[in-house]
C-alpha cells in the first residue's frame, strides 16, 4: 500500500511537468512550422501561448522577428528586450533591437543593460564582494597572528575597506538597475491606434481619455512607472474600468498618464 | 642395286643426276593410287587401344574424307601422318600413312566399312577393316586399377576446391564463394599460370585478386600449400547449372618422355635439371540450383537487390535558402548483391528538383558482397517553407527469409527560406560619411528565426545570489575558516600566559598558605610580590616583579594614590626588607593581623 502511494506521488509530481515541457516545445515547433509556411499570425499566437508557460531567449527572439515583420515595432522591441534579458550576451538580439528601435523611430538607447552595472552583473558583484571580504579577513587575521606590528596594518586595512566599498557600490547599483527593470514598461501598439496614420501614443495630464496630452511617445519606447512615496505603484482606475499608469521617461523629460493596455511590463509576461 | 647405290653415294654429282632422272620418270608415269586399311593389332583386349591405319600408295597429297562412326569404337579425329618414298626394282614408290588411335569401349568384333576418300579431286574407296575386341585379361584389370589409382593420385597432387553457402541460390543473388587451389608440397610446382577460371556461363564472378597463401595445410594425409580467392558469384539465369573451376600450373619435370604424373608418388622429377610443363588442375563439378525470384508479394520498388540490408539517410543541411542544393546521402549497408544494385527511386515531389545520384561503395571491394553502398543525391528545393525531404523507398529480397522486405529513409524536415531577391542597385555612387550611420544595419543577418527553443526559464530575471540559500550556506566555509584561524591564533599567542586575576589569586593563595605555615619570611616575600603585581598593573608594567621599593613608591605617586596608602606601603616595604634581609623579630609578629591588613591594601590598590 505504501509503495502504491509512493508511486502515485512520484507520478503526480513528475507527469504534469513532463506534460508542460512537451507542450511548450510542441507550441514552439508548431510556431516555427507555421512561420515557415508563411502563416505569421498563427505563429505569433503559438509563440505567445508558449511564452505563457515558460520563457526562452529564442522564443522571444522569434516572436520579436514576427512582430517586426508585421510592423508591430513596440512588441518587437519588447520581445527583443525580453530575449536580451534571458541571454544578455546575444549579439544578434542586440543588433536586431537596435534595428527595430531605429525603424520604430525611437532614439537608440544610451544605457546598455548588459554593461557591468546591469542586472545581469549582480551575481558577479556579489561573488567579488564575498570573495574579497573573506580573503581580506583571513589574510589580515593570519598576519596579525604572525606578529605583524599594528602600524603595518593601516595601509592593507584601508585598501581592503576601499575595495569592499567599491564592490558594495557595484552590488547596490546593479541591484538598483534590476529594481528599475521591474518598473520598466515598453510602449506597445494599441488597437485604438492601429487605424491611425501615426502610431504616437499620448501621455496625458490626468488619468482620462478626455485629458490633454503632455507629450507623445512612440511604440517601443521605454517608460518607468512612477512610484508613490510609499513605493506603491501610482495607478488609477476610471469609471469605465480602464486602468491608467503614471509613467515617466528615464530623464524625467516625459511624464504623464498612459492606458495600461498601451504598455507592457518588461519583466512580467501578460 | 646395292653396288649401284654405293657408287652413287661416293660421287654426289652422279647421284644428283640420277635422282632428277628418277623424279622425271615418276611424274611422267602417273602411278595408280591404291588403298589399304587395317587395325594394328587386329585383336586387342578391352582395356587396350590400337591403331587404325589407312595406307595410300601412289599419292602423298592430303586426302579428304570422314571415317564412318562405329558403335563400340572411339576413333581419334587427329591422325598421325607419315610420308614415305622408296625405290623398288627401279621404280619409285610413294606412300602416305594415316594412323588413327582407336579405343574399344566394348568387347566384340567391329568392322569399319569401306568409306569414300577424295584425293586430287578424285574419289576413291578405302576398304573395310575389322577389329576383334577381347575381354580384358587379369593383367589388364590390374593395369586399369593402377591407372585409376594414378589418376586419383594425380587429382590429389593438385586440385581445386570451392565452397558455396547453399545448394541453391536465387537468380541475381550474389554469394561469396571461396576458391582454393591445393598444391602438394612434394611436387615441384614453379608457378601458377592462371588463377582458377569459372567454367559456367550461368554465373558471373568478380575479379580474382591476389590469393591468400597458406602453407602446411594437411589434407588426405599430405601437406599442401593452398592459394585461396574469395569471389562474389552472381547467378544470371535460373535453372540447374553445373559449376567448376580450372587452373593451370607449371611444374618442373625430368626429360623422360613420360609425364611426371605417371607415378607422382614414386617418381620424383629432377629439381632444376628438367623442363617445365603445364598442368591443368580442375575442381569437381558442382550442380547448383538457381531459383527464380518469387513474383508473389514483389513490391513495386523492388529493383533486384537480394540480401539482408539496413538503410540510413542523412542530409548535410536542414536549413537552406530557396535554390540552395541539399546533399542527401542514402546508405544501404549489409550483405548482398551490391554489384547489381540500382539506385532507389524517390517518391514524386513537386517541391524538389532531384539530380541523378553518385554511387560509392565502402567495404570489401574484392567481392562487393559486404559493405555499404552510398547514393548521394543533390536535391534542390523549389519552394520555400518547412518541407519534408522526399522519402526513398528500398525493397529487397531476403534469400534466408525467402520474402521481400521494404524499408524507407527517415523523414528529414528542411526549412527553406525564401532568400533575398535581387534588387537593382541603381545609383552606385559612393555613400557619404554622414549617410553611413543610416546603413549600419543590414537585414542580411537580422531576423533569423531559431528552430530550437534553447534553454527554458521560469522568469526573465533570475534571482540574485543574495536570495539564494546555497550562497549563504557556502559562506559557512570561509566563516568557519576565519573562526578556526582566530581560535588557533589566540591559543598560540596566549599559551602559558595567565590572566591578571589568575595571577592575583595565585599570590593570595600562596599568602594564605604561608600564613597557615606561620612562615613569616615567605609570607612577607609573597606580600611584597602582591604589592609589586598590583602596583605594576596600575601602570601596565611589563615586569612588575622587578620593581624596587623606591620604584613602587614612585609609581604610586605617579598615579596619585592616597598619601596614607603610599606611606603605609612605604612602611610595609621597609618591614619586608627588614624581615628578609635583617631577620628582625620574627617570633613576635602576628601574621593574621598582617594578612587582614594586606587584604585591605590590595583592595585599595585597584
Amino acid at each position: 500500500m505504501t509503495h502504491f502511494f509512493l508511486t502515485l506521488v512520484i507520478i503526480c509530481s513528475v507527469f504534469p511537468k513532463s506534460l508542460i515541457s512537451s507542450s511548450k516545445d510542441k507550441l514552439f515547433y508548431d510556431a516555427v512550422r507555421a512561420e515557415a509556411t508563411g502563416d505569421l499570425l498563427t505563429a505569433i499566437d503559438l509563440y505567445e501561448e508558449a511564452s505563457k508557460i515558460s520563457k526562452s531567449s529564442n522564443l522571444h527572439g522569434n516572436l520579436a522577428n514576427l512582430y517586426f515583420k508585421t510592423e508591430k515595432y513596440g512588441k518587437a522591441v519588447l520581445n527583443y528586450r525580453r530575449a536580451l534579458l534571458l541571454e544578455p550576451s546575444n549579439r544578434a538580439f542586440k543588433e536586431n533591437l537596435n534595428f527595430a528601435l531605429e525603424t520604430a523611430g525611437v532614439s537608440l538607447r544610451k544605457t546598455d543593460f548588459s554593461t557591468y552595472l546591469g542586472f545581469s552583473s549582480i551575481d558577479l558583484w556579489i561573488i567579488s564582494l564575498a570573495t574579497s571580504f573573506w580573503i581580506g579577513a583571513l589574510a589580515l587575521a593570519f598576519l596579525y597572528f604572525q606578529g605583524w606590528n599594528r602600524k603595518r596594518f593601516i595601509f592593507p586595512i584601508f585598501t581592503w575597506c576601499l575595495l569592499l566599498c567599491f564592490l558594495l557600490w557595484g552590488v547596490y547599483t546593479s541591484t538598483e538597475n534590476k529594481r528599475l527593470l521591474s518598473k520598466e514598461v515598453i510602449v506597445i501598439e494599441t488597437n485604438e491606434n492601429e487605424n491611425n496614420a501615426t502610431q504616437n501614443i499620448p501621455l496625458r495630464r490626468f488619468a482620462g481619455s478626455g485629458s490633454s496630452a503632455n507629450t507623445y511617445v512612440n511604440p517601443g519606447e521605454s517608460l518607468w512607472l512612477n512610484l508613490s512615496n510609499h513605493s506603491f505603484l501610482q495607478s488609477h482606475k476610471s469609471l469605465s474600468g480602464q486602468k491608467w499608469f503614471l509613467v515617466q521617461s528615464l530623464g524625467d523629460d516625459k511624464k504623464g498618464w498612459i492606458k495600461s493596455d498601451a504598455v507592457s511590463f518588461l519583466t512580467q509576461a501578460e | 642395286m646395292n653396288l649401284l647405290l654405293r657408287s652413287l653415294c661416293r660421287k654426289p654429282l652422279v647421284y644428283w643426276i640420277f635422282m632428277v632422272s628418277m623424279h622425271a620418270l615418276s611424274f611422267g608415269q602417273q602411278p595408280k593410287v591404291q588403298f589399304e586399311s587395317y587395325f594394328e593389332p587386329s585383336a586387342v583386349t578391352l582395356s587396350n587401344s590400337c591403331a587404325y591405319k589407312v595406307i595410300i600408295q601412289g599419292s602423298q597429297n592430303s586426302p579428304k574424307g570422314s571415317i564412318p562412326n562405329v558403335p563400340g569404337l572411339e576413333i581419334s579425329n587427329n591422325p598421325k601422318t607419315f610420308r614415305k618414298v622408296s625405290l623398288i626394282n627401279g621404280v619409285t614408290a610413294i606412300k602416305l600413312e594415316l594412323i588413327f588411335s582407336t579405343r574399344p569401349t566394348q568387347t566384340g568384333t567391329f568392322t569399319i566399312p569401306s568409306w569414300p576418300i577424295i584425293i586430287d579431286g578424285k574419289t576413291h574407296t578405302v576398304p573395310a577393316a575389322t577389329l576383334r575386341v577381347l575381354a580384358p585379361t587379369q593383367q589388364d584389370i590390374v593395369n586399369q586399377q593402377k591407372q585409376i589409382q594414378q589418376q586419383e593420385d594425380l587429382k590429389q597432387a593438385a586440385f581445386i576446391q570451392f565452397s558455396m553457402p547453399r545448394d541453391y541460390i536465387y537468380e541475381g543473388e550474389t554469394v561469396v564463394s571461396n576458391v582454393g587451389l591445393f598444391l602438394w608440397d612434394r611436387m615441384p610446382f614453379t608457378r601458377i599460370e592462371n588463377a582458377p577460371v569459372k567454367q559456367s556461363e550461368a554465373f558471373s564472378a568478380t575479379e580474382l585478386g591476389q590469393p591468400t597463401e597458406k602453407r602446411n595445410v594437411v589434407k588426405y594425409g599430405k601437406n599442401y600449400t593452398t592459394y585461396s580467392w574469395k569471389i562474389g558469384l552472381t547467378s544470371t539465369t535460373s535453372g540447374r547449372h553445373s559449376l567448376s573451376y580450372h587452373s593451370n600450373v607449371r611444374i618442373r619435370t625430368n626429360n623422360k618422355r613420360s609425364t611426371p604424373f605417371n607415378s607422382p608418388f614414386f617418381n620424383d622429377p629432377f629439381f632444376g635439371f628438367g623442363r617445365e610443363e603445364s598442368l591443368k588442375v580442375s575442381s569437381d563439378s558442382k550442380s547448383i540450383e538457381v531459383r527464380p525470384l518469387p513474383t508473389l508479394g514483389r513490391p513495386q520498388q523492388f529493383r533486384g537487390a537480394i540480401g539482408a540490408f539496413n538503410v540510413s539517410s542523412m542530409v548535410d543541411r536542414d536549413h537552406v535558402s530557396l535554390g540552395d542544393p541539399v546533399r542527401l546521402t542514402f546508405s544501404i549497408s549489409g550483405k548482398g548483391n551490391f554489384t547489381s544494385m540500382p539506385a532507389p527511386s524517390f517518391e514524386k515531389n513537386k517541391d524538389f528538383k532531384i539530380g541523378p545520384p553518385a554511387f560509392s561503395f565502402e567495404g570489401n571491394m574484392q567481392t562487393k558482397f559486404e559493405g555499404t553502398q552510398n547514393f548521394e543525391y543533390v536535391i534542390t528545393p523549389l519552394s520555400p517553407g518547412l518541407l519534408q525531404v522526399p522519402l526513398l523507398h528500398f525493397s529487397y529480397f531476403d534469400p534466408v527469409l525467402e520474402n521481400y522486405q521494404s524499408i524507407s529513409s527517415v523523414e528529414h524536415p528542411l526549412r527553406v527560406d525564401p532568400g533575398e531577391k535581387w534588387v537593382d542597385p541603381g545609383d552606385t555612387t559612393p555613400v557619404d560619411e554622414d549617410d553611413y550611420s543610416s546603413q549600419r544595419y543590414t537585414t542580411k543577418d537580422l531576423f533569423q528565426t531559431e528552430s530550437e527553443p534553447g534553454v527554458w526559464k521560469k522568469t526573465f530575471i533570475s534571482r540574485s545570489l543574495l536570495q539564494s540559500f546555497t550562497f549563504w550556506v557556502f559562506q559557512i566555509i570561509p566563516l568557519s575558516t576565519f573562526g578556526l584561524l582566530l581560535f588557533i591564533g589566540f591559543k598560540k599567542r596566549y599559551r602559558g600566559v595567565k590572566s591578571h586575576k589568575q595571577q592575583e589569586d595565585a599570590l593570595l593563595k600562596d599568602l594564605k598558605k604561608y600564613l597557615s605555615f606561620n612562615d613569616s619570611k615567605k609570607f612577607f616575600r609573597c606580600y611584597r610580590s602582591i604589592i609589586q603585581f598590583k602596583v605594576g598593573l596600575l601602570q601596565s608594567h611589563p615586569n612588575p616583579y622587578s620593581l624596587s621599593s623606591e620604584e613602587l613608591i614612585g609609581l604610586l605617586e605617579k598615579v596619585n594614590k592616597e598619601k596614607d596608602l603610599i606611606s603605609t606601603i612605604r612602611l610595609l616595604l621597609i618591614k619586608f626588607d627588614d624581615y628578609e634581609f635583617a631577620g628582625v623579630g620574627q617570633k613576635t609578629l602576628n601574621l593574621k593581623d598582617e594578612f587582614r591588613q594586606a587584604l585591605k591594601i590590595i583592595k585599595k590598590l585597584k
